[in-house]
């Protein structure tokens, strides 16, 4: 069951080769769903295109819905079309990938569906020479994940010549104990070695050169601590509301759905401690320790440190905007957060007493995701501060770590204004992603699944990771199931309820306008 | 674009200065923000007036600008030098997709006749972005081979200047046996331990190696990499080309073999086929055409599309490689052990 590494290739060249996928075949289940048409067949097809695929690898996609393998074909080759990123669409390159791409339609609590992919996959191995190398990916509705994964071990798909792999989408549970018993059952087949629990935050570029950034300067890390950090503020926010998925969504919530894997694990990269050697390991045991230093709310600490929000209707730009409970397939009644914000607090000697505000939310003034380190104030001010006579007041170095969609970095510092006096205003040094380095980056599934075939789990999470930051939110979901808020509280179009404004306005903070 | 201008210095970057105000100036009297100055590196492309390429060079290093943002100075070694020497400074600048603010590039053009060469160097020393790598892309002939090779006057002053510098081999392969082992000792020359030297010939040669290297993904062939006991490069031509020397040198260095060369008759010019035969397997990666290449592995063959690199690709390739390339230091060692080569 162990997943072995193979052998290193003598002839690897890592600084001119692009990393490359190993021989094998991958086993989408819930191949006619979003997932697989915007993301998973497009970052697969650019894979191909770069060359970073071998010849010798087949997709085999299942989902219920009948179809032959050229209907699948054909509607694949329409989704990647549609949602290929920032590249084009090669006819010949797409001939010699459809090669590869076949469909085996099945229920996945049938048996026979197994036998039927069993097949297929003995199959390709024939005819496409995959080394008998398979990652299953699991696109299915996350009610599935135990029932397919049982069924896999039972097939004995869970092992054979080559090497087997699980990638497994979020939500991983939807509370600590379901999360807890997901891992017990998958456990049973897998190893955790083999498991593979996607968070595509991770395999977005700049949340890797967070690392890059933290770990390859000499600069920064002397500064990366409480002596010097007075805040830090992790914002995610989207201007769109649910789209189509209200039903979902009144179940999951911002908290569960952005801030129990996406942010936490942005805000794990941007606290650990560095590891000694850059391996799935060692970088995914930092972010463990991390996420267990986060302090655990009390009931009593909940109303103060963290805030539920839902917006309402309101015209936006001469649109009207439909409110989240007059949504198709709301409960008009839906108590539920699509705005949180929480205070942590990391009980570590680098982070003690440092606040780290995390917020996410819908239907907020623009689509952004970044990270704002405020560092301290000077310990005395000399120049004036005098805003009565128009100066701007002297404010505090700010690092910004933009992650979406503007992707850079920026530090704000303080400059002389030309002219007579000693007159200082704010500045920024901008450092923009796209324009030093003007090369397509890859999509983060794109960097994601080429990491799992070739056997590299750094940007995955662990079961104690993903348990680690349910144990953090669980508190605060608890609480706020047990209360009745009084919802809306937030106006489409702004940046969220009052409440979260006085939360940070205790601590004597504010919350940037990004 | 500036007039001419002197070559000095502090008047090319008073003009450089100059020249970002006045662009900044014009976007901001159409109501834009202000262009965006971007700069990873100096690339200096030095010419003369043989390189019958120079337009291709110049336009390939406007392209590469995009991904690697550069002060590009381009070194001409023209009799026709105004004053005898000269310069001009422009920017390049483009608008990003979907993006509202330009980014900008500088180039700055040097012209100096043979004579007034050596003044190039101290121009340079005051001109080169500090703190970020210097590029010399050497496309001079004359200085990888011929008989002039040791009269170039001022070279030794751009040399120190350089992080890595990057040449061709493939005129000196034309050229027959002895200019490609002056040109070869020449780059094997300009590599020491704080500066890297590139070859656009072992460049040509990543899709050759790659395509070997993904053949060796296969475990099962893998595992037999000790059973291959000879190595074959074939050629379009009687002598190996600087691209079979190196293919020669890397090859031999990873199966402790000792290829061979054979020379066939071929649709296209410079590599046409490798072969790694074993007992039992064998390994043979072939050009079809000058797009399509078979790679077959024992009784299973495959075709793959396998263009020719553009000049940009194989500059693009070599600025990603700034530092210590042991691969290719490996290679061109090898290759100059070759007889005859």
């Amino acid at each position: 069951m162990v997943d072995s590494m193979s052998a290193a290739n003598p002839f690897e060249d890592p600084l001119r080769f692009e990393r490359r996928a190993p021989p094998c075949a991958v086993v989408i289940f819930g191949a006619n769903g979003d997932l697989t048409k915007r993301k998973l067949l497009p970052a697969l097809y650019r894979l191909s295109y770069e060359r970073r695929i071998p010849q010798t690898f087949a997709i085999i996609g299942n989902s219920r819905t009948e179809m032959s393998d050229d209907d699948f074909r054909a509607k694949m080759k329409e989704s990647v079309q549609q949602f290929l990123e920032d590249a084009p669409f090669d006819e010949s390159v797409w001939e010699s990938f459809v090669r590869g791409l076949y469909y085996t339609p099945g229920d996945l609590n049938d048996s026979a569906c197994y036998q039927a992919i069993a097949a297929k996959l003995a199959d390709v191995d024939k005819q496409h020479q995959t080394a008998g190398n398979v990652l299953f990916y699991l696109s299915t509705q996350p009610s599935y994940y135990s029932s397919v994964v049982q069924q896999l071990g039972q097939h004995g798909l869970n092992h054979g010549s080559g090497w087997r792999r699980v990638i497994i989408e979020k939500p991983f549970g939807h509370d600590l104990a379901s999360a807890r018993q997901l891992n017990s059952e998958i456990h049973t087949v897998f190893d955790e070695s083999q498991i593979y629990r996607i968070d595509h935050y991770l395999g977005k570029e700049t949340v890797q050169n967070i690392l890059a950034f933290r770990f390859g300067n000499g600069i920064f890390e002397p500064l990366w601590n409480r002596g010097y950090v007075n805040s830090v503020q992790i914002t995610a926010a989207e201007s769109i509301g649910v789209e189509g998925r209200g039903a979902y969504y009144q179940e999951a919530g911002a908290l569960r759905d952005m801030i129990q894997n996406h942010l936490m694990q942005v805000m794990a990269t941007v606290a650990m401690e560095p590891p000694t050697v850059y391996d799935a390991d060692s970088v995914r045991d930092e972010r463990a320790k991390l996420l267990r230093a986060i302090r655990i709310l009390k009931p009593d600490e909940v109303p103060v440190r963290a805030v539920a929000g839902q917006y309402g209707p309101a015209n936006v730009g001469g649109k009207a905007l439909l409110g989240f409970r007059q949504e198709p397939g709301v409960n008009p009644v839906a108590q539920t957060d699509t705005y949180a914000a929480v205070t942590f607090y990391i009980d570590n000697w680098r982070w003690a007493g440092v606040p780290f505000y995390v917020r996410s939310g819908k239907r907020l003034p623009k689509r952004i995701t970044d990270i704002a380190i405020n560092f301290n104030a000077p310990p005395l001010s000399l120049f004036r501060q005098d805003t009565k006579s128009g100066l701007m007041a002297p404010r505090p170095n700010l690092l910004i770590l933009r992650i979406q969609p503007e992707e850079g970095i920026s530090l704000r510092f303080l400059s002389k204004s030309p002219g007579s006096g000693m007159k200082v205003r704010p500045v920024s040094m901008d450092f923009n992603y796209g324009s030093s380095f003007g090369e397509r980056s890859p999509t983060a599934y794109e960097t994601l699944l080429v990491d799992a075939l070739t056997g590299d789990a750094t940007l995955y999470t662990r079961q104690d990771m993903v348990e680690a930051s349910w144990q953090v939110v669980e508190p605060i979901l608890e609480s706020w199931a047990a209360q009745k808020f009084e919802f809306p509280n937030y106006d489409s179009g702004t940046w969220g309820p009052r409440a979260s404004d006085e939360m940070l306005a205790r601590n004597g903070h504010t919350w940037r306008v990004p | 674009m500036s007039g001419v201008l002197s070559a000095q210095p502090e008047v090319i970057l008073k003009e450089l200065g100059r020249l970002w105000t006045s662009v900044g100036e014009d976007e901001h009297s159409k109501g834009k923000p202000s262009v965006l100055r971007a700069c990873a590196m100096t690339l200096i492309v030095a010419t003369d007036t043989e390189d019958t390429d120079a337009f291709e060079a110049t336009q390939t290093v406007i392209s590469l600008m995009q991904s690697h943002p550069s002060r590009a100075i381009f070194l001409r070694r023209s009799p026709d030098a105004e004053n005898g020497i000269s310069a001009r400074v422009l920017a390049q600048c483009w608008m990003p997709f979907g993006k509202a603010q330009q980014i900008c590039c500088e180039q700055v053009e040097i012209d100096a006749t043979g004579e007034r060469w050596i003044e190039v160097g101290p121009t340079l020393r005051g001109i080169i972005v500090p703190d970020l790598p210097v590029v010399v892309w050497c496309r001079q002939r004359s200085l990888l081979w011929g008989k002039s090779l040791k009269g170039t006057p001022g070279w030794d002053t751009i040399l120190p200047l350089a992080t890595k510098v990057i040449a061709d081999t493939a005129d000196a392969s034309a050229a027959g046996a002895a200019p490609l082992r002056q040109a070869l000792d020449t780059i094997s020359l300009w590599q020491t331990d704080d500066r890297a030297a590139g070859d656009l010939e072992w460049t040509r040669l990543t899709p050759w190696r790659e395509a070997i290297a993904e053949a060796f993904d296969d475990p099962q062939l893998l595992a037999q990499r000790e059973s291959f006991h000879s190595v074959e490069i074939a050629t379009a031509s009687h002598a190996p080309s600087s691209a079979a020397l190196y293919l020669f040198g890397w090859l031999a260095g990873r199966l402790n073999l000792t290829p061979t060369f054979t020379a066939v008759e071929s649709g296209t010019s410079g590599l046409a086929r490798v072969a790694l035969r074993g007992s039992g397997t064998s390994l043979v990666l072939e050009r079809n055409s000058p797009e399509c290449m078979r790679l077959t592995i024992g009784d299973r063959s495959h075709s793959f599309s396998m263009q020719p690199p553009s000049l940009f690709n194989l500059m693009h390739e070599e600025l990603t490689v700034l530092g210590r390339d042991d691969e290719f230091r490996a290679a061109l060692a090898r290759a100059r052990e070759v007889p005859g080569a």
